[in-house]
């Protein structure tokens, strides 16, 4: 049994591992591509166990909680490799809580698994006796064009309810939504009629509103996560290039208004830094605040990613604008970034609901 | 490949700018003669379309244009343009937007900055030889300024011009070249003597693209386009007819050239700009969409519409004042500051389907097609034609006298 301290510290491990293994020249031979995945870094890193972090140790995991995560995303955010990481995590997650062993199963087989994220689409199950009809369309599921399994929610006569299916069931439809952000892929996926057998729902009423609200914080989080790890390292990038680039017979951070501006930048990026450690300190010991600072985080970092890249393409000048440099990536990133989860408006809404001192 | 459209007339024709002194028959003529001419379904046909296919309907686009008179409007009559009025061309830009016409961005260089570089410095012959080329033939020219050095400090620029017999030999690189690839004549600015002060020491000629020796790459942007590109030279010859004005006067000449770019190829877009914020703005009134019912993003869209109004106010003055290279500078910065902003605002009211990637139309980065690449295509703005950085230290230091950086010796 080990340590969560060291749990984490091996989550993060094997996070440095795969982006020793995906470089900035195999990301860039990655998104000039246009590939779906690299096969064999996800191989690599199924073996490394990338996709199992979530679960149980006794279920083959590291028995990592969403704040215990935090650090594998924010390293993942650096070197962006085209991996599942939180597709899974969060399956795993949701799966764990909901005790659903065959589904388990599957996701310690490698399967790959894509999670319905707010703001929740139109499903709409209807029960039977028995079986149950699910219908509806989720037009954005993360990772869903090379998923095997969906987790979804959807809405019912006796209220929310977690389901989890196989996206190769008949009356399944599953088509890619090409990303401006070619790191990630997604999918539209359209369920007509589908049969629910018991097996499928994974939680229903009250279980299934905390899980609700236990998958917001988590993406929540995750996503902050992400854009900190890819604000830091963009950032950095920026400022090496500010001491080395000449114009104008000196290297162009010598100019006091770039060093204003630099200056400004890597503010907005420990103080955001210091608003993610605010909130997983809160998670981590289930303060009542914590789902607050969750998305108050999201919506801060998220913010603040998308500023510091665009800021940091226009301090490269014009190599800043070129698909050759690491910029557009990040802010191409940062953007969807910004548009999931309902956006920071809504995760302003729902932190302002979930207000407490 | 481009069958669906209209074969140009040879002959150019009058029925358009022979109604220019009196505007309502003027804006009519034109409306009904971009009904005519250009299909209503040409952005659909062409998303996805290849580079080929992109510069060919520019051509065909550009020589249509040509035979009426609305090309290059603003052209002198000395270049045997017409001089027209800014009112008139106020007109022709608020036509083509309003039809949702195509922008000529492979010519953008062609008919702004020649005519200012050859009207300001070139010989008779050189205007006599060029200027109608661009009209008539629809020749295309690019930019060889900046390098992978010289980007910010032009003036440091290295690419060398070698005096030899009957005209100079080149080698070097430049960078950034937009339609580099499909150029027919570059405007380039070369080293004529290293020993003199940096800004003593340039030249600037006529390229001509099919000379031994050029080699062009281009280069992959964020937007998804590839309108920028490299261009090498190894050991061109530059007869001495293609040098513009003396040797070592280059950088002098060049100011006109850059200033081009800072007004009135901005006029055009801020016209665009101007018609795409007022169709939302009916559009918040009318079907009230969700982005009008959130009060922070109706707020920050009449900010913005604000700004737009002031900016196309101060361009229209700009432009019946003369090139005042301040006003210049500050709209300039004021345009690529409100594009970008704007274009990030329409990416945010997408949320997830702006994030969704739809075949391009290449060169349409400004027509409001894609919020993505619309959005991306801003940083052209905030980047080139000096960069935003470069241009505050020009308003600060030349416009508002503010002192230079002190020189630290290394």
């Amino acid at each position: 049994m080990i340590g969560q301290e060291e749990a984490i510290d091996l989550a993060r491990g094997v996070a440095d591992l795969v982006s020793d293994q995906f470089d900035s020249r195999a990301l860039h031979a990655f998104v000039d591509s246009g590939a779906l995945r690299s096969l064999r870094l996800s191989a690599m890193a199924r073996e490394l166990g990338c996709f199992a972090l979530a679960l149980p140790e006794a279920l083959g995991g590291l028995g990592l909680g969403i704040a215990d995560l935090v650090p594998t995303y924010q390293v993942l955010g650096v070197s962006m490799p085209p991996l599942p990481v939180l597709s899974s995590a969060l399956a795993g997650d949701l799966l764990a809580q909901a005790d659903a062993d065959y589904w388990i199963a599957h996701l310690q087989d490698g399967e790959g698994f894509a999670v319905s994220l707010p703001p929740w689409s139109d499903l709409r199950l209807e029960r039977g006796r028995d079986e149950g009809k699910l219908k509806g369309t989720l037009d954005f599921v993360l990772d869903g064009a090379d998923a095997r399994f969906l987790l979804a929610r959807a809405d019912s006569d006796s209220g929310p309810v977690w389901l989890a299916l196989e996206v190769a069931a008949g009356g399944v439809t599953c088509a890619r939504v090409p990303l401006i952000d070619e790191t990630r892929n997604a999918a539209r996926i359209t369920l007509e009629d589908i049969t629910i057998s018991p097996r499928s729902i994974i939680a229903e009423g009250q279980s299934a509103r905390q899980l609700d609200d236990r998958l917001a914080v988590h993406a929540a989080l995750a996503l902050a996560a992400d854009s900190l790890g890819g604000a830091r390292a963009i950032l950095d990038k920026t400022i090496d290039y500010m001491k080395v680039r000449e114009q104008f017979g000196r290297p162009i951070g010598s100019f006091q208004a770039l060093k204003h501006r630099a200056a400004n930048l890597h503010l907005k990026a420990t103080v955001a830094q210091a608003l993610l450690d605010e909130a997983v300190e809160a998670q981590r010991d289930g303060d009542l605040s914590a789902a607050m600072l969750a998305h108050l985080a999201f919506a801060q970092v998220a913010d603040a990613y998308a500023a510091i890249a665009q800021d940091c393409l226009q301090l490269h000048g014009g190599i800043g604008f070129t698909r050759a440099h690491d910029a557009h990536i990040h802010l191409k990133r940062a953007k969807l970034n910004l548009a999931l989860l309902g956006g920071t408006d809504a995760a302003l809404e729902a932190a302002a609901h979930l207000v407490t001192r | 490949m481009l069958d669906w459209l209209p074969k140009t007339p040879d002959a150019n024709s009058d029925v358009l700018l022979s109604q220019r002194d009196d505007l309502g028959s003027f804006r009519e003529a034109i409306r009904a003669w971009i009904a005519e001419r250009l299909p209503a379904d040409w952005l659909q046909r062409l998303r996805g379309a290849d580079h080929e296919t992109y510069v060919a309907f520019q051509k065909w686009w550009f020589a249509e244009l040509s035979r009426v008179g609305l090309a290059t409007p603003h052209w002198p009559t000395g270049a045997a343009g017409v001089a027209l009025p800014l009112s008139g061309q106020i007109v022709i830009y608020e036509e083509l937007a309003r039809a949702g016409a195509p922008s000529p961005t492979l010519y953008a260089f062609s008919i702004y900055h020649v005519p200012a570089t050859l009207l300001h410095a070139g010989t008779g012959e050189q205007r006599a030889k060029y200027l109608p080329g661009v009209r008539e033939r629809g020749d295309v020219w690019c930019q060889g300024f900046s390098e992978p050095n010289a980007g910010s400090d032009l003036a440091s620029l290295r690419t060398q011009a070698e005096k030899i017999d009957g005209g100079y030999r080149i080698n070097g690189q430049k960078i950034w070249s937009s339609s580099g690839a499909d150029a027919d004549y570059c405007l380039l600015l070369a080293r004529t003597d290293a020993a003199a002060p940096k800004h003593k020491g340039i030249s600037y000629f006529i390229l001509d693209m099919r000379s031994a020796g050029v080699d062009v790459r281009p280069i992959g942007q964020a937007n998804g386009e590839s309108e920028f590109n490299e261009i090498f030279l190894d050991d061109v010859f530059i007869p001495d007819a293609e040098l513009i004005g003396k040797q070592g006067e280059g950088w002098g000449i060049a100011q006109a050239t850059l200033a081009a770019e800072r007004g009135i190829i901005i006029f055009e877009l801020v016209e665009r700009l101007r018609l795409a914020m007022d169709a939302r703005l009916d559009e918040g009134l009318g079907a009230e969409p969700s982005w009008w019912r959130n009060g922070t993003r109706r707020h920050e869209f009449l900010s913005l519409y604000a700004e737009m109004r002031g900016i196309q106010r101060l361009i229209r003055q700009g432009m019946e004042s003369e090139g005042d290279p301040l006003v210049a500078s500050l709209v300039k910065v004021a345009y690529a500051e409100l594009l970008q902003h704007y274009t990030d605002w329409v990416v945010r009211i997408g949320g997830l389907s702006a994030q969704v990637a739809e075949p391009l139309t290449l060169g349409t980065g400004r027509h409001g097609e894609m919020p993505m690449p619309d959005y991306l295509s801003s940083y052209i703005w905030t980047i080139s034609g000096g960069t935003n950085e470069v241009l505050r230290n020009i308003i600060a230091e030349r416009g508002l006298g503010l002192p230079r950086d002190p020189i630290k010796t290394p």
